[in-house]
């Protein structure tokens, strides 16, 4: 699946719902979301329940679930006729033969939550990868996925060399958050 | 310890062989010995309770979460839709087995495919034919 193709598929799905925040996408395509409860490593999955698209989410997701939602969401749209009972997607175990999925569905959600034009004026202004995860409070490993693909799609220009992709499995190293409120 | 391993651990602790075994709980020979491999497992509660009764504990101790929710699902749509619900629980396990993911999690994803499973039971009446009366 090539990045322009991924690239298509998030700005039509963003025009279609007029928005880009994945919970909205997800009430507008009608996919399920069901909680996890009391999870420690688990942070969400995907899978084609009985014709229901289903997403399962961490309830202890905290801040991260934006960034899960996304990346299930990419799954939806990009290996839903792979996630039969056959494939599950989960954000905590890594097999080799997932990996490429899992990129891809990265790639999808770096593209939704990430804005071209607003990172291209905030790179020209000399922002920093952390700047800029902190500005558009995002996840730093997306930002270096979206700026590693906004490179190859020649949209800014930045020697090759000087980028840091990560792993496609970075979602693996994340745990879910239990918020202890006495610490306030 | 799943089913399979509880018969066979039952059954040599108490010094019996297969062949005794297996006529003491009413089954063939090579039944019980899929039984013990997990290839196999007992299509009818009844012969659940028949075991129970053998090993003197409750039946209950003997089911797995999947085999209670796939003997519901047996019971109320039949044997051909619980072989696919088995098909979601097995993907399950099988992914699980990579060893990777804690037992608080799979019970907390098993929970959750369970209330998903009657979720999408219940959402899918909506686009069936009615039966004709």
């Amino acid at each position: 699946m090539s990045g322009d193709y991924i690239y298509d598929k998030v700005q039509s799905l963003i025009k279609k719902h007029g928005s880009r925040d994945p919970e909205e996408i997800i009430k507008g395509e009608k996919i399920m979301i069901f909680p996890l409860n009391d999870t420690k490593g688990l942070l969400g999955m995907y899978q084609v329940i009985l014709r229901n698209r289903t997403i399962f989410i961490s309830a202890d997701a905290g801040f991260q679930r934006k960034t899960v939602l996304a990346h299930e969401l990419g799954h939806d749209q990009l290996h839903r006729n792979r996630a039969s009972h056959k494939t599950w997607f989960h954000e905590t175990i890594h097999r080799t033969n997932n990996s490429i999925y899992e990129r891809e569905a990265n790639l999808f959600a770096a593209h939704l939550l990430i804005d071209d034009d607003e990172i291209c004026s905030l790179i020209k202004d000399g922002y920093c990868e952390n700047e800029l995860a902190y500005e558009l409070q995002t996840d730093i490993n997306l930002i270096k996925v979206k700026i590693s693909e906004l490179v190859r799609m020649k949209l800014i220009d930045i020697d090759p060399y000087r980028l840091s992709c990560p792993n496609s499995d970075f979602l693996k190293d994340y745990k879910p958050i239990k918020e202890s409120i006495e610490s306030i | 310890m799943n089913f399979g391993e509880k018969l066979r651990k039952f059954r040599q602790d108490n010094n019996l062989t297969q062949v005794e075994f297996a006529k003491q709980i009413g089954v063939g020979l090579k039944t019980l010995s899929l039984y013990e491999n997990s290839q196999r497992f007992p299509r009818k509660m009844e012969t659940y309770q028949k075991i129970a009764n053998v090993m003197n504990c409750d039946y209950n101790y003997l089911l797995e979460d999947t085999d209670e929710f796939l003997a519901r699902v047996a019971g109320e749509y039949g044997q051909s839709e619980a072989r696919k619900a088995k098909a979601y629980t097995e993907g399950l396990s099988s992914l699980f087995a990579g060893g990777e993911l804690s037992d608080e999690d799979k019970d907390a994803a098993f929970q959750a495919i369970t209330k998903a499973y009657w979720a999408a039971k219940e959402e899918n009446k909506k686009y069936g034919r009615r039966k004709k009366k």
